[in-house]
């Protein structure tokens, strides 16, 4: 059983920060593009465009990478709310019971 | 002068572009690091967030913080990489330029030259041929005694012409002989410089290919898939229904059928990337279709389609010929390269591809990646998708 201290709001605003991740990533993806020709003509030609091509396919990873956390802690804070909302309507049933 | 005629060439490539390219990687470095900085932040505002849910969160992302700054490590050793091989080319093809035109200029002095020593032995010739014929002259005007004394007296004037012409022809001659030979000794010495400024900038460009084949990047695997509620909670009614497992990737994902031909490529594609850099297990993915801990090549592809609401079990390749709803022959969207048997010294596997982007698990590698876990490689060459004899695609896609 878990033991937790949480206050679901900070959880939900580190959220918001988190998803923001995969268009910081995209960001950085189109600012890669622009050196595509840079070793056109060299013999590094080739070891540079699959490191490029690598690069490219491997960053939206990171991108959502960064937008699951978010969505995790987004669930994880409305989930936080909703049981305390509970809580606290069971308790007030209880008293109006009482 | 063309370039052959000095025998220098002046490597190719664009160093200036190269060094925008390591200022780029250099940016995409301080982004990383700012992004992973980010989510260690984010944690920090998490304040005394405590608790399995916590727990668990806080290993994934640190999961994906190391991950970011290990690719802003490849970012930062693919810049600096750049960077000494940009400043490498400037300076090879800068002495490569000069040597050719100071060889291009030996050249055309050469020429100069050769022609001048041409003309200085013309003239050598013809004034030993003039002195040959005065001193000729003067012996016979001589053996006419009184008679011929006034002709003797202009063959030796005539012959003493030609002995000056015949000095200065050959002193130009010796001059141009000269003149050559330094030329010569000084065309080798730029050719050579030329040829070394070439070797060097070669040599540059092999190290620094070198440097870049060895970077690799491996994406984050977000491993906390279920960051619910506290599991003190979860008995609530009320709360059950809201601490139902978050998306997220290793999650088990399960497309309804009758799904649209988008929606179950992006399943797929969501599918196959959130199980990007599981292990290959052999035999992995054919227990069921929840969480593995990591795929075989065949568990994985069925993985995938199942992802888009295909295959009612985990096939092995040589049951995903017939399967429903699996038919033969490439898709628009998605095609499955499918090798049952072992053939020409490849064990049986199996590959997908979705949207022009391959993945597998296990398998050989090869110049596209591959031969290891989950992963999405570059598309292979043609003769390797030559030994999968089966090649299918699902219905619709």
């Amino acid at each position: 059983m878990s033991e937790f201290l949480v206050t679901p709001e900070d959880v939900v605003a580190a959220s918001g920060r988190l998803t923001a991740i995969g268009g910081e990533v995209d960001e950085l993806l189109r600012h890669l593009g622009g050196c595509a020709s840079a070793a056109a003509g060299t013999p590094t030609e080739g070891a540079f465009d699959d490191l490029l091509g690598h690069f490219s396919s491997m960053l939206p990873h990171f991108g959502l990478a960064g937008e699951h956390l978010g969505v995790a802690l987004t669930g994880a804070g409305r989930s936080y709310s909703s049981c305390d909302d509970h809580v606290v309507g069971a308790c007030e049933a209880g008293q109006d019971g009482a | 002068m063309r370039q052959a005629d000095v025998g220098i060439r002046v490597v190719e490539g664009d160093a200036s572009l190269m060094s925008d390219a390591a200022r780029r990687y250099d940016t995409v470095r301080q982004g990383l690091e700012e992004i992973g900085d980010k989510v260690l932040s984010t944690e920090a505002a998490l304040g005394g967030w405590q608790g399995q849910a916590a727990s668990s969160y806080r290993a994934s992302s640190s999961k994906v913080v190391t991950s970011f700054h290990a690719a802003a490590r490849v970012a930062a050793t693919t810049s600096a990489a750049l960077r000494r091989y940009s400043a490498e080319l400037e300076r090879c093809q800068r002495e490569g330029t000069i040597s050719k035109r100071q060889a291009e200029r030996c050249m055309t002095e050469i020429e100069t030259q050769t022609r001048l020593l041409s003309a200085a032995e013309s003239d050598a010739e013809a004034a030993r041929a003039e002195l040959s014929v005065a001193e000729h002259d003067g012996t016979l005007a001589r053996g006419r005694g009184v008679l011929g004394a006034g002709n003797a007296a202009h063959a030796d004037q005539r012959a003493a012409a030609a002995r000056a012409s015949l000095t200065d022809a050959q002193q130009r001659e010796q001059r141009s002989r000269h003149r050559l030979s330094q030329l010569r000794e000084e065309l080798a010495q730029w050719r050579a410089k030329g040829r070394r400024a070439e070797e060097e900038a070669h040599a540059a460009a092999h190290r620094t290919a070198g440097v870049l084949r060895a970077q690799t990047v491996t994406p984050p695997l977000v491993v906390a898939a279920a960051v619910a509620a506290p599991s003190a909670l979860e008995s609530a009614p009320a709360a059950a229904g809201q601490a139902g497992l978050l998306t997220g990737p290793g999650a088990p994902f399960n497309a309804p059928i009758g799904l649209s031909a988008r929606a179950k490529v992006d399943a797929m594609v969501r599918f196959a990337d959130s199980v990007l850099g599981k292990p290959y297990i052999w035999g992995g993915g054919h227990g069921g279709w929840g969480p593995q801990p990591g795929y075989d090549c065949s568990g994985f592809v069925s993985a995938v389609l199942h992802a888009g609401g295909y295959l009612n079990q985990p096939c092995d390749t040589s049951a995903l010929v017939g399967q429903h709803g699996i038919l033969a022959g490439p898709g628009h969207v998605v095609t499955i390269y499918d090798r049952a048997l072992p053939i020409a010294g490849n064990p049986g596997h199996v590959i997908i591809s979705i949207n022009g982007h391959f993945y597998e698990s296990g398998g050989q590698s090869g110049p596209w990646g591959g031969g290891g876990g989950v992963e999405s490689i570059g598309r292979p060459s043609a003769s390797y998708l030559a030994t999968f004899p089966n090649v299918l695609h699902p219905q619709g896609l």
